[in-house]
């Protein structure tokens, strides 16, 4: 215990001193597509609801009180609190850059709803692939949280997906049947997306600097954010009957 | 006037006969507070039982536990204390995640449709001020703001007591409780079985549940306290005689009156992980298989009970193929139904897998989310998911934070099983954790009674880290001649 506590510092050291510069790099490309998730916030297809306003408005006072002032510090030197306040806000925002469009392209059918493709978002891409391009970062730098909360992302796709093959045993399966598998495909579509937007976040929380960068823009992106969706909001688009 | 003013020094036997009476008030509380918590026992309710009015509506009325008390008055205390001693800063606080759990829940509550709609319509209705009074006093608001409270006290509140009363350290030394507590805990389980074994044994209608609401909280509560009683006397087989004897008359009378076989199965594997790690695996096998044997030969004594324990085993009802508690795991996932995509048999309208409906709002809206599936029968009390449930009124967001904050106590405790003490301590907290996570797949455990019982456990994990093997020889009551 005491020799493995000497020896993976030093360890942790080095490999940071040899990988600094490709670090970096991912973990700012992790921060660039958190950027463009925020971005897609911002677009004219997005409807907030008075709830996603409202949180955008408090979270970004209290972003602004915890990384706008001394408490920022504990923040930086904590991987897994910053990982946790950057994951918070970054999956409040990501509903919203779901909403981005687009209503048809690239779409995804599974054998559950053959007859109803699902249209991969903007939002959703960009998460995949951000996880995908940061995964040499964040398959060593998993923090506390980022682990608790994949486990609980996978906890809850373990037992629906356990459930529904149970109950397909007993009731007949089907869109309009009593056990309509609607529930399920969208749940095996959030666990990657959200799945997915967790690692993002822990790879742009990683190393000290970006960590700070993301902390520090986070309270000026959600109150932009919530200026947008406040005092400049989308026309509803009426749909033609 | 000077003279008036000046307090008279005080001698320093005073000063300590005052420290040690002060010492002796927090004991006692931390002691009433321990025996209340393993209760369910309601001494009043706030708000009018409209329903029982006649009224022919129900309106939202909290129950005021023992336990609910006990912590209130314990946390006044010891906020009283620490305050006059200006010892906040040698105060143990509660870890990160404790408080991520909360701000999640704030952040859910913040980001339900549900409750910021319903506020905003009282608010208008009433105008200002009154308003926000009233949007307050929502139905699901209200829910909520009860939830985040009850989860502040669970893991806030009660691990801050807990661990700062059993490890006293405001005055300077360090005032040990650690076997006084756990002498408390251990009278606590064993009164909670006497009385389940009365019920049993004076058994009408409902099956034994000890001093609790409900006979799957009670199981809950066994499923906590017994793999940690069991990884004590596991390690300490043949020091102490008493606390085997009480131990095991403990799980023996817990295995006859528990209805769950869930929380049995749960039990049993809790009771191996504490064997398995202490690794102690003769005597754990042999405690096992003795207390099963007498229970199975016990069998035909609890007769009275089979009805209720196959019915805890059965996947059918008498109205439906599979019964409604595994129904509403599925029922659940309508809650990961993005917004705007409604379902083709349904009205679910409150989407949102990231932050979930409102703490407290599980109830208010799985109902909608049944879509075409049976709904017909009600369900026995505390027989949810605890997952699912956490995770439609808090999201995933609230479910990872409340995994972190159990991960995190169960790897303290993980990490301190290899320290220099061979404390048994680490090894049953993370026993009864490793149950309790079982047990929470078919019994909602945070509930009250169960949340302070969990909030102990944690606390525990903390205590057992920082004793060293001289402490373990020590009795209760130590005052180490040590400035901290």
């Amino acid at each position: 215990m005491s020799t493995r506590n000497v020896v993976e510092p030093q360890r942790e050291a080095a490999t940071a001193k040899r990988g600094d510069g490709k670090h970096f790099a991912i973990s700012t490309l992790a921060v660039l597509a958190l950027l463009a998730l925020c971005l897609l916030g911002v677009a004219p297809t997005v409807q907030p609801t008075l709830a996603d306003r409202l949180t955008l408005l408090v979270l970004g006072l209290g972003a602004a009180i915890c990384f706008w002032t001394p408490l920022l510090r504990s923040f930086e030197e904590r991987a897994d609190g910053a990982t946790f306040a950057v994951t918070l806000a970054m999956f409040v925002i990501y509903g919203l850059a779901k909403q981005a469009g687009p209503e048809n392209g690239w779409s995804l059918t599974t054998g559950l709803l053959p007859d109803t493709p699902q249209t991969i978002s903007y939002a959703a891409r960009i998460a995949v692939a951000g996880a995908v391009l940061t995964a040499p970062l964040w398959w060593r730098n998993r923090n506390a949280w980022t682990r608790a909360l994949l486990a609980a992302i996978a906890v809850v796709t373990l037992l629906g997906t356990g459930i529904f093959w149970f109950l397909g045993r007993f009731y007949t399966v089907g869109e309009t049947e009593v056990l309509d598998p609607t529930p399920l495909v969208h749940l095996l579509m959030q666990t990657v997306e959200f799945g997915s937007l967790a690692l993002v976040c822990s790879a742009a929380c990683a190393l000290t600097g970006t960590r700070r960068f993301v902390l520090r823009v986070l309270p000026i992106v959600l109150l932009v954010l919530w200026t947008r969706h406040q005092f400049f909001p989308a026309p509803v688009i009426e749909e033609a009957e | 006037m000077n003279e008036r003013l000046t307090t008279r020094p005080t001698s320093p036997s005073t000063q300590a006969g005052a420290a040690a009476t002060f010492q002796r008030i927090d004991t006692l509380l931390l002691g009433f507070l321990i025996l209340a918590m393993c209760s369910q026992i309601d001494p009043f309710t706030l708000g009018r039982d409209t329903l029982a009015e006649g009224l022919g509506y129900a309106t939202k009325t909290l129950k005021v536990a023992l336990s609910d008390i006990a912590l209130l008055l314990c946390f006044v205390w010891f906020v009283f204390r620490t305050a006059s001693q200006r010892a906040w800063r040698k105060v143990w606080w509660p870890p990160l995640p404790c408080w991520a759990l909360i701000v999640a829940m704030l952040v859910s509550l913040l980001h339900s449709p549900h409750v910021v709609d319903a506020m905003g319509d009282a608010f208008n209705k009433a105008g200002v001020p009154r308003g926000v009074f009233k949007a307050i006093a929502a139905k699901e608001s209200k829910e909520a703001i009860a939830e985040i409270l009850q989860f502040g006290a669970y893991f806030i509140i009660a691990p801050l007591l807990f661990v700062n009363l059993i490890q006293d350290r405001r005055n300077g030394v360090l005032v040990e409780r650690r076997r006084f507590a756990l002498h408390v805990f251990s009278f606590a389980v064993l009164l909670n079985v006497l009385a389940a074994t009365y019920q049993l044994l004076a058994f009408t209608k409902v099956a034994p549940r000890g001093l609790f609401g409900s006979p799957n909280i009670y199981a809950v509560f066994l499923a906590l306290s017994l793999p940690f009683l069991v990884a004590m006397v596991l390690r300490e087989w043949t020091k102490v005689l008493p606390p085997l004897l009480v131990t095991g008359v403990t799980v023996l009378l817990g295995l006859l009156t528990i209805v769950s076989v869930w929380a049995m199965l749960a039990i049993v594997i809790g009771i191996l992980v504490a064997g398995i790690l202490q690794r102690l695996p003769g005597r754990t096998v042999a405690f096992v298989a003795a207390s099963l044997a007498i229970v199975f030969l016990a069998w035909n004594a609890q007769g009275k009970l089979k009805p209720n324990r196959y019915e805890s085993l059965r996947i059918a009802s008498v109205t439906q193929a599979v019964k409604k508690q595994y129904i509403e795991w599925y029922a659940a996932l309508g809650w990961a139904v993005p917004k705007g995509q409604e379902l083709p048999l349904g009205v679910a309208k409150l989407h949102q897998y990231e932050t979930g409906v409102g703490p407290g709002n599980y109830q208010q809206n799985i109902g909608p989310y049944y879509s075409s599936l049976p709904n017909e029968e009600k369900m026995p009390p505390d027989s949810n998911n605890l997952y699912m449930v956490q995770a439609v009124s808090l999201g995933v967001l609230g479910l990872g934070a409340l995994l972190w904050v159990i991960g995190h106590f169960m790897g303290q405790a993980w990490h301190r099983m290899s320290g220099v003490s061979g404390d048994w301590l680490p090894f049953g907290v993370f026993a009864a954790l490793c149950a309790w996570l079982i047990v929470n797949v078919f019994h909602a455990g945070i509930v009250r009674g169960g949340g302070v019982v969990l909030a102990f456990i944690l606390s525990l994990a903390v205590v057992a880290g920082s004793r060293t093997r001289e402490f373990v020889e020590e009795v209760d009551e130590i005052q180490v001649d040590q400035k901290i």
